[in-house]
């Protein structure tokens, strides 16, 4: 279906500013938009949780304990999807 | 300034996660504007339909924005009791049901007989009709297709988001402004149903 109301998200583009959302960056306007996305949006909704709860937990890592190896690898991947 | 504010269950800020007290006055965290205390008129309700409604008292300066409102205090003087499971229940079935009115409106002014449709009482009954309408096209396929799926979502007791789509369906029919006017139809079934 198209996109019957402009100035609302899609799915697509909440995807996009999740992590703005998070650190605060969006204007008001955005902000107000996103928020009322995930009012009705359960999916969004539910990975808004997720993203938060990724975060949470990736916070209370130290790194300690991993291996040289592993941290090489992730740091391949990590640049990787940077490119 | 008397307003109004959705909160998840247990005074829970949806997007926050902050937890009011009741009858305690909170401060906005910061003054940047956007991170003030947030409420609804009634106008507003549609926007951000929660599982709790109060009834909040701002002080200080009171922005007024499009579909919100934003003060410097805020105080939950009440929880609105009539706004509890069965009121949002039927808040969904209200959405789905108009995006069924609307479906019978397109379908009308093309020529499709759709009595069947018009006449469904329940959320079932009106998906069962909806599937078994012969094929369609252009508008009327659209608006069949709102009405199944805010159908579906009212019956997953989803009504922030059955009714949100019957407000998308008006702008398929009625145009852009199609979106204010089911959502002022919104507002005002929540307020009669829930006495404010």
């Amino acid at each position: 279906m198209t996109r019957r109301v402009p100035e609302e998200l899609t799915c697509a583009e909440m995807v996009r500013l999740v992590t703005d959302f998070l650190e605060d960056a969006l204007s008001l306007e955005d902000r107000t938009h996103f928020e009322q996305h995930l009012v009705f949006c359960k999916g969004c909704a539910a990975y808004v949780r997720q993203m938060r709860k990724t975060i949470e937990a990736s916070s209370a890592l130290k790194g300690e304990g991993l291996s040289a190896e592993a941290q090489a690898e992730l740091l391949r991947l990590f640049k990787g999807t940077c490119k | 300034m008397i307003a109004y504010k959705f909160l998840a269950a247990g005074r829970t800020g949806p997007f926050t996660g902050y937890v009011w007290p009741e009858r305690q006055w909170v401060d906005a965290p910061s003054s940047r504007e956007g991170a003030g205390v947030h409420a609804c008129r009634i106008a507003d309700l549609p926007f951000w339909i929660d599982h709790e409604l109060w009834q909040i008292e701002l002080a200080g300066p009171v922005v007024e924005r499009e579909t919100q409102v934003e003060a410097r205090r805020g105080r939950l003087a009440g929880r609105v009791g009539s706004w509890d499971a069965r009121a949002l229940a039927e808040f969904a079935v209200h959405g789905a049901l108009r995006a069924r009115d609307l479906a019978v409106l397109a379908l009308g002014d093309a020529g499709i007989r759709s009595d069947a449709l018009a006449r469904a009482v329940t959320l079932q009954e009106t998906r069962v009709v909806l599937e078994s309408l012969p094929a369609l096209s252009g508008v009327p396929a659209e608006m069949a297709a709102y009405a199944r799926e805010a159908c579906t979502r009212a019956l997953d007791g989803a009504a922030a988001s059955a009714t949100h789509m019957a407000a998308v369906a008006a702008v398929a029919l009625l145009g852009p402004t199609g979106f204010a006017a089911e959502r002022s139809i919104q507002s005002r079934w929540i307020a009669e149903r829930c006495g404010l």
